[in-house]
């Protein structure tokens, strides 16, 4: 059987900029959607050798705003690639930013998941971040893309913004289930330097967040969405049973995946590449036929090891011990039995069925866990 | 060679106003390095030295000479450390010397450092050629440095010749005047055989190198000498005469003569600074005047980070002592820093020099505690200890009185800021004894001061306090009674030996508080609240308190950018090695040296 492989195509337009984003993407570029978009065929040409022979299981078009640019652009894209209907091809979309015949057009192309930017469904929270949608339009765009025949969708939420209230989240969370949406990704928020939220939260504009009401708030998430039957998988995704993003999983058990575009990144032959984050450079040197690869990192077998117990941690799986000893001929509790002691008594880890998982505690502060085994 | 053309002598000057510069020029000019050869400032060999612009070690340089009487002269550079932390040293090299070449910067003049050294110089009956270097500065002004020389210093400065060294500007007039107005050494050759140490360092192969001015008789090359104050005896490897960056061999040094002489010796501690080389063959009945045992003025724990680094530590201080006898170590333990060495040494920057030096040069990452001087303590039972840490300190019910050690401090600073320095003088105790204007713009401060204020960060406050014009020099003058009690410090409600400072009464309050505003700002949350308190004698005087941290996880994965999460974490790690486990608590290191930082 082919060996499979994953998709990332970013896509750093945006309609608007959102308060609380650091990441690459940028509003009021229209003018270079049709120039990136050659660039983006390019590059996807450049990688010949790494596509042929195999099979691809999943596409991610992540942003940025993806449903901001024309679906002609997003179907080029994906005419580049030779992949099976049971492909996962997602595509990530914002309320306000996409028309009914959109979704009819994705479907048409073969995308078969929709990823709602949501963040929230109280309007006052949706000022805070700075969404140009509101509640109503979010309802609406939901109710469209099922009426397009797309079952399979994901709402993001965020919790612990400043301002944000136990009982807005609530009633968020209460929204998703009513709407039957199968998967839902519900990220705490970081402030990141460089934001305009950065910026407010230093001048005093904005509050500090909570971080026990945060916590409040990411517990909630747990047992309000296991009830409508949406179980945790990994720290920040929950889902109906069969409806776990392939993609996202992909990312924890380290398969490979090539990223096209702006800042994208890779992870081939245990290698990791990222991409230019300049939109100029990234048009010049695939001008050139030119990989705009702008990091290279061979890993070693250490950093394939820790990368290893990292990802799966953030699983609900976890590692299982025997997985992990058949896969690098080592002794998992054996090598780590100094920390894996240190762990458990401080209550972050725990073990069931030769698994080690993050406890309720371990996932609240993760990194602390993580950083044990860098 | 006839001692009349042989010229010994050493560059005094305050930091900074050119001193290594100069060497590098006087060394270039007699043709004993290609300028492809010279670079820069050859004369300081360690990293740190160059990086700081300072000198640790004393070193030694024979340039030959043809003046313009068709004469050729030997020229024997003696370079001295360039800190208050070495005056000893200096005082030794100085007395190898025949005569001084005084460089003072034309724009900044007289400081207090050039002052102390030429104190010294004239105490060892130097011949003082005074250099107006920097010369080419824009605010310039060496007719008024001249004249500040003759007043202040009260020596003749009309012939000093104006230079600069950087960009190699009447560097000849120096050594035509070195041969003209410095003496050549009194020929004692026919006594018996005195050599004066002025350094030595560690050679892996040669062994032990004395550096060493003859002053009397001759040492020959088949001889066996006796160090006089240590009471050793070595036969002679080899002799000779010294250049940069090498050794030329001889038969043998003569009464007036540098050199250098190497003997199979295992141990720097044998070859201390200030003693005397005789020979068996033709041995002194007295050593030459002035030897001094080092005498450790601060002391600190070091502790390896990662306490199974012990030995590793242990190896680098014994290496760096054997080029360093005044550095002075012995195990000791904390309770909460496990085993390690206290250390003893001549100053401030001598100890701040050997942390570097073990971090850099051993790769050893380190632990240090914060410094103390040697307390008094005269137990009620009328038992006198002497304290350099403050967990030795006995309880409190058996200490009749405590002593302290004061320092003679000489400030000179410009007028402007007179108000500034007398103020914090005053808030670190200084009792003032004398001010005198050398100028209408400069003053000099004389103060006694307590030592244990001096360490505590005095010389970077004098600096903020005075735009960075103020100078100091300082040595010790003696013990006084003092009311001095002992800080602890309480992290989660357990004393941490290592934190604990001895402080005067009149500041405890104060410091107490800084101390645990400080760690509170130093020490990362925790899963759980951790108090900080600063108590005396068991009376909390202070409490801050580090929240608890809920939440430390990354949410979100941006299109499979794994190496952003790996770098957050990797900081994090960095973060984590930095830190020491106390009990239940993580603190970092620089928190166990936060208690010099109090005050700014």
């Amino acid at each position: 059987m082919e060996k499979k492989l994953r998709i990332y195509i970013h896509i750093p337009f945006c309609k608007s900029k959102c308060n609380y984003c650091d990441f690459n993407s940028f509003a009021g570029m229209d003018h270079m959607f049709k120039p990136y978009f050659k660039s983006l065929i390019s590059e996807i040409a450049l990688y010949a050798n790494e596509l042929r022979g195999r099979r691809i299981d999943s596409i991610f078009i992540g942003g940025g705003t993806p449903s901001h640019v024309n679906y002609e652009y997003i179907g080029s894209i994906l005419d580049c690639f030779k992949f099976e209907k049971d492909c996962e091809v997602t595509i990530e979309v914002n309320p306000g930013a996409i028309a009914f015949h959109n979704f009819m057009q994705y479907k048409k192309m073969g995308i078969n998941r929709i990823s709602f930017g949501i963040q929230s469904f109280s309007d006052r929270v949706l000022m805070y971040m700075g969404r140009i949608h509101n509640r109503a339009s979010a309802i609406n765009n939901i109710h469209e893309c099922k009426a397009a025949g797309f079952d399979n969708i994901n709402a993001d939420l965020i919790f612990g913004y400043p301002k944000q209230t136990y009982e807005h989240y609530d009633e968020s969370l209460n929204i998703i289930k009513s709407l039957e949406i199968p998967h839902v990704s519900c990220y705490s928020l970081s402030i990141e330097e460089n934001t305009l939220l950065y910026n407010m939260v230093r001048k005093g504009v904005m509050p500090y967040p909570d971080e026990k009401l945060d916590r409040d708030m990411y517990h909630l998430s747990i047992k309000s969405l296991q009830k409508a039957g949406i179980y945790q998988y990994e720290i920040s995704n929950f889902a109906k049973p069969g409806f776990e993003c392939r993609h996202n999983i992909g990312y924890w058990h380290r398969d490979e995946y090539l990223g096209f575009g702006l800042s994208a990144h890779s992870l081939y032959n245990e290698y990791r590449y990222s991409n230019t984050s300049e939109m100029h450079e990234y048009i010049t040197l695939l001008d050139k036929y030119e990989k705009p690869v702008k990091e290279v990192g061979k890993l070693s077998k250490e950093e394939i090891i820790s990368e290893y117990i990292i990802l799966r941690l953030r699983m609900n799986e976890g590692i299982h011990v025997n997985t992990f000893n058949n896969l690098f001929s080592d002794d998992f509790e054996l090598r780590y039995s100094e920390k894996i002691d240190i762990l458990m008594k401080k209550g972050l880890i725990d073990k069931s069925d030769d698994s080690y998982f993050l406890t309720m505690l371990g996932m609240d502060v993760a990194n602390k866990v993580f950083v044990e085994f860098i | 060679m006839k001692k009349e053309r042989i010229r010994n002598f050493c560059i005094i000057a305050h930091i900074d106003h050119g001193k290594s510069t100069l060497a590098d020029r006087l060394i270039e000019n007699t043709g004993l390095l290609t300028s492809r050869e010279m670079y820069d400032q050859v004369l300081d060999n360690m990293d740190i030295e160059k990086e700081r612009g300072i000198t640790i070690k004393s070193q030694a340089v024979r340039m030959v000479y043809k003046a313009k009487d068709n004469k050729e002269y030997i020229l024997n550079l003696i370079d001295t450390p360039g800190h208050v932390d070495f005056s000893y040293e200096v005082s030794r090299s100085l007395a190898a010397c025949d005569g001084a070449v005084l460089v003072v910067d034309a724009a900044q003049g007289v400081e207090a450092q050039t002052l102390a050294n030429v104190y010294m110089a004239l105490d060892n009956n130097l011949e003082i050629l005074p250099v107006i270097n920097k010369i080419d500065l824009q605010a310039a002004r060496p007719e008024h440095v001249i004249e500040e020389i003759e007043n202040i210093i009260g020596i003749e400065a009309r012939h000093a010749p104006l230079i600069s060294a950087k960009n190699r500007i009447n560097i000849e007039e120096v050594l035509e005047k070195i041969t003209q107005y410095l003496p050549p050494p009194e020929d004692h050759s026919d006594m018996p055989a005195r050599a004066l140490i002025f350094d030595s360092k560690f050679d892996a192969y040669k062994g032990v190198i004395i550096f060493c001015r003859v002053m009397d008789g001759i040492i020959k090359q088949d001889d066996t000498i006796y160090l006089m104050n240590t009471e050793k005896e070595y036969d002679i490897v080899e002799i000779g005469y010294l250049k940069p960056g090498g050794f030329i061999p001889a038969t043998e040094l003569t009464s007036g003569e540098v050199g250098y002489i190497t003997a199979s010796i295992k141990n720097v501690e044998d070859t201390r600074v200030g003693d005397t080389v005789t020979t068996i063959q033709n041995k002194a009945k007295q050593p030459l005047p002035g030897y001094k045992e080092a005498v450790s003025m601060v002391f600190c724990g070091i502790y390896p980070a990662d306490g199974s680094k012990y030995n590793v530590l242990k190896d680098a201080l014994m290496k760096l002592k054997l080029n360093d006898a005044a550095l002075m170590f012995e195990p000791e333990s904390s309770a909460a820093l496990g085993f390690g060495f206290r250390c003893g040494f001549l100053g401030l920057l001598h100890m701040e020099i050997i942390q570097e030096r073990v971090e850099r040069e051993f790769d050893l990452d380190i632990i240090t505690t914060a410094p103390s001087v040697i307390y008094k303590v005269i137990k009620t039972n009328k038992e006198v200890l002497q304290v350099d840490n403050p967990t030795n300190l006995p309880p409190l019910s058996e200490i009749d009185y405590m002593e302290e050690p004061i320092a003679k401090a000489i400030i000179i600073v410009p007028t402007e800021y007179v108000g500034n320095i007398m103020e914090l003088c005053q808030d670190r105790r200084g009792n003032f004894i004398h001010m005198e204007y050398l100028d209408e713009n400069r003053a000099k401060l004389d103060y006694e001061i307590p030592l244990n204020e001096i360490i505590y960060d005095f010389f970077d406050a004098l600096k903020s306090r005075s735009k960075g014009y103020a100078s100091l020099d300082y040595e010790v003058l003696k013990y006084q009674r003092s009311k001095l009690v002992k800080m602890d410090i309480l992290l989660n409600l357990e004393v941490i030996d290592a934190l604990s400072f001895i402080v005067h009464e009149s500041k405890a309050y104060t410091r107490g508080r800084r101390m645990a505003e400080k760690l509170k700002d130093q020490i990362p949350r925790h899963q759980f609240e951790i108090p900080i308190q600063a108590a005396i004698g068991g009376k909390i005087i202070a409490r801050e308190t580090v929240r608890a941290y809920r939440k430390d996880v990354i949410a979100k994965c941006y299109g499979g950018d794994i190496s952003r999460k790996k770098k957050l974490l990797e900081k994090q790690k960095e973060g984590k090695k930095r830190m020491r486990q106390l009990g239940s608590v993580e603190v970092p290191q620089e928190a166990f040296m936060s208690v010099l930082k109090l005050d700014s």
